[in-house]
């Protein structure tokens, strides 16, 4: 074997210029890559659409109906607790847990090679993740509002209205906080445990269905810093048209969680392998 | 035609891990080229491509894509280059078409540019059999062909493909290869990572072997060939009922280093001045009609690939 292994130095050492100038960040091209973005995970929900809004009604209406089968709801006070926490159950049961174990997933398969081998901004994705997640959080949370007005006896009021701008503002940040414990997740058994773990909190563990000073004192502490406690309060809020500064605060709150968890995720999101 | 990716001391060590899944690797492609990575299982060529594609942070060392820095700055790549990796699972819920015409759009692609493009593409790799099955319900063929789709939508003129014939049919691994030929006669650049190197030599230009996470060779076909054994290989199958024939086996012998791959199938390795006898001994001794087949082959890639890849001679 010849001693020079590197042969055929390039004869042309020149640098070749790009045969199109590279295109800078704009916001017609940021716009355009959502929008193709949005109708790619609307195409692919076509499979899973029905699971993820089965999981968002079902449980919540489980225990609703639970609730009224056993006569615990003595009161209309007590009727649009409930009901206000299980639309927050709603959300953490369907969207939130649907995107810790999608992206957690995706991870472990190395979905995201697909798009890092794009001219995608990172943002784009993670805000049509978000966008098709609050679309798909809707129809659980009107469907467990209607269910429970009805078997709780709850009139539909004008008032309620106020939970259309709301539902948003609420589903925000507890969709963010899915993909940013999906992006923790380093793999699709991890996303699974996670998933689990908030379906028990959530349910069990946080003030949706039981009053917060019932709850020991170490959860009382913990459930403020979790946003699904304010999604409940602000729910309620609406429910029984308290529109105060309690819920001015809350509105405060749940604003800065999204921020907060939709920045998380955007730097989390392990985009490119170390 | 001037240089558009330059590759300097590139090594990568994954997080975690303590080897180097590329060590100090060195090497620049050029515009308009078919440059092949070969190099055995685990060797780290996809490591290697996954960085110039920006999917991996090196660990050390530059890439630059047309002068630019692009390990500090990935996310220019996917401007210029299309990768096909050896898998992908997104889009699993889509059309084949679907997929492609998004990818476009993605690309920059306006609607309608997308929409020809797609159709030209869709005629061309022959999913009109399976273009009604989500990507998800594909066979392996099935996929790699839409995969192969994907890379070519867009039009980047840099086109980095992983093994882009597996699982693939022989008629259709052919027409990949006139595929990528076209392309390239396009003026696009093309670099391959492939098993398949008897069918790869027909189209690669220059070639690197990779082993271990180093660049052990890099040139033409022609120039590596001429780093290995330089004898000739005569293939001698031999019919069924003279596969024992004492006197056979004593002229192969006689003519130069002889293999036995089964008892019917001979190599023989022959010096290139003495082939032409070494021919028209095996002709007159034994006739063509003894014979199921009968081949003359130079040294290949192939040999050059198992050289690199074992340490050992022609054959």
């Amino acid at each position: 074997m010849a001693n020079n292994l590197f042969v055929s130095q390039l004869q042309n050492e020149e640098q070749a210029f790009p045969p199109y100038p590279r295109q800078g960040p704009s916001v017609h091209t940021a716009i355009r890559q959502y929008v193709v973005m949005v109708s790619i995970m609307l195409a692919e929900y076509r499979t899973t659409w029905f699971f993820q809004v089965f999981m968002g009604l079902l449980i919540p209406a489980g225990i609703i109906f639970f609730l009224k089968s056993v006569g615990v709801v003595k009161s209309p006070a007590q009727a649009i607790f409930l009901l206000g926490g299980n639309m927050a159950t709603s959300i953490a049961f369907g969207p939130t847990n649907f995107l810790i174990t999608k992206i957690g997933w995706a991870k472990q398969i190395k979905e995201f090679d697909y798009w890092i081998a794009l001219p995608l901004a990172k943002f784009t994705l993670v805000f049509a993740i978000i966008t098709i997640s609050l679309l798909f959080a809707l129809p659980g949370l009107v469907g467990i509002y209607l269910m429970g007005s009805l078997l709780f006896g709850l009139a539909l009021v004008a008032h309620h209205l106020f939970l259309l701008p709301l539902l948003p503002l609420c589903v925000l940040p507890m969709t963010a906080l899915g993909t940013l414990l999906g992006c923790y997740s380093r793999d699709g058994q991890t996303a699974n445990m996670l998933s689990n773990l908030v379906l028990i909190f959530v349910g069990f563990l946080s003030p949706m269905m039981i009053p917060n000073d019932v709850l020991p004192l170490p959860l009382q502490i913990v459930a403020r810093f979790v946003p699904t406690t304010y999604v409940a309060d602000a729910f309620r809020a609406v429910l029984s048209n308290q529109m105060n500064l309690h819920f001015e605060f809350d509105v405060y709150i749940l604003i800065f969680f999204a921020v907060l968890f939709l920045s998380l995720s955007y730097v989390f999101l392990d985009w490119r392998t170390k | 035609m001037g240089i558009v990716y330059s590759i300097s001391q590139l090594t990568k060590i994954y997080k975690g891990s303590t080897t180097k899944a590329n060590d100090n690797i060195s090497f620049s492609i050029q515009e308009g080229e078919i440059f092949g990575l070969l190099g055995p299982n685990g060797a780290g060529k996809s490591t290697l491509i996954n960085q110039l594609a920006g999917l991996t942070h090196p660990t050390s060392g530059s890439i630059h894509l047309y002068g630019m820095d692009v390990t500090k700055h990935p996310h220019i790549i996917p401007q210029y280059v299309a990768l096909q990796t050896q898998q992908m699972f997104a889009l699993r819920d889509l059309y084949p078409e679907e997929a492609l015409q998004y990818t476009a759009q993605l690309r920059g692609c306006s609607r309608d540019e997308a929409r020809k493009q797609t159709r030209a593409l869709v005629e061309e790799l022959g999913f009109g059999a399976f273009r009604k099955k989500l990507m998800r319900h594909l066979s392996g063929g099935q996929l790699r062909l839409v995969h192969l789709g994907l890379t070519f939508v867009g039009n980047r003129p840099i086109q980095i493909f992983d093994e882009p014939t597996n699982d693939l049919d022989p008629v259709v691994r052919i027409q990949i290869w006139e595929n990528l030929f076209h392309l390239n006669r396009q003026g696009k650049t093309i670099i391959i990572v492939t098993h398949n190197v008897l069918e790869a030599e027909r189209i690669i230009q220059r070639v690197s072997i990779i082993n271990h996470g180093q660049l052990l060779a890099l040139g033409t076909i022609g120039e590596l060939k001429a780093q290995v054994d330089q004898r000739l290989r005569l293939e001698v199958i031999l019919k069924a009922e003279y596969a024992s024939v004492t006197a056979y086996r004593e002229l192969f012998a006689s003519l130069g280093e002889v293999r036995n791959l089964t008892p019917q199938h001979v190599t023989i390795l022959c010096h290139r001045d003495s082939t032409k006898s070494a021919m028209d001994l095996i002709l007159l001794r034994i006739g063509l009609d003894k014979l199921d087949d009968f081949r003359i082959q130079t040294p290949s890639l192939e040999d050059v690939y198992l050289q690199f890849k074992e340490g050992s001679s022609l054959g």
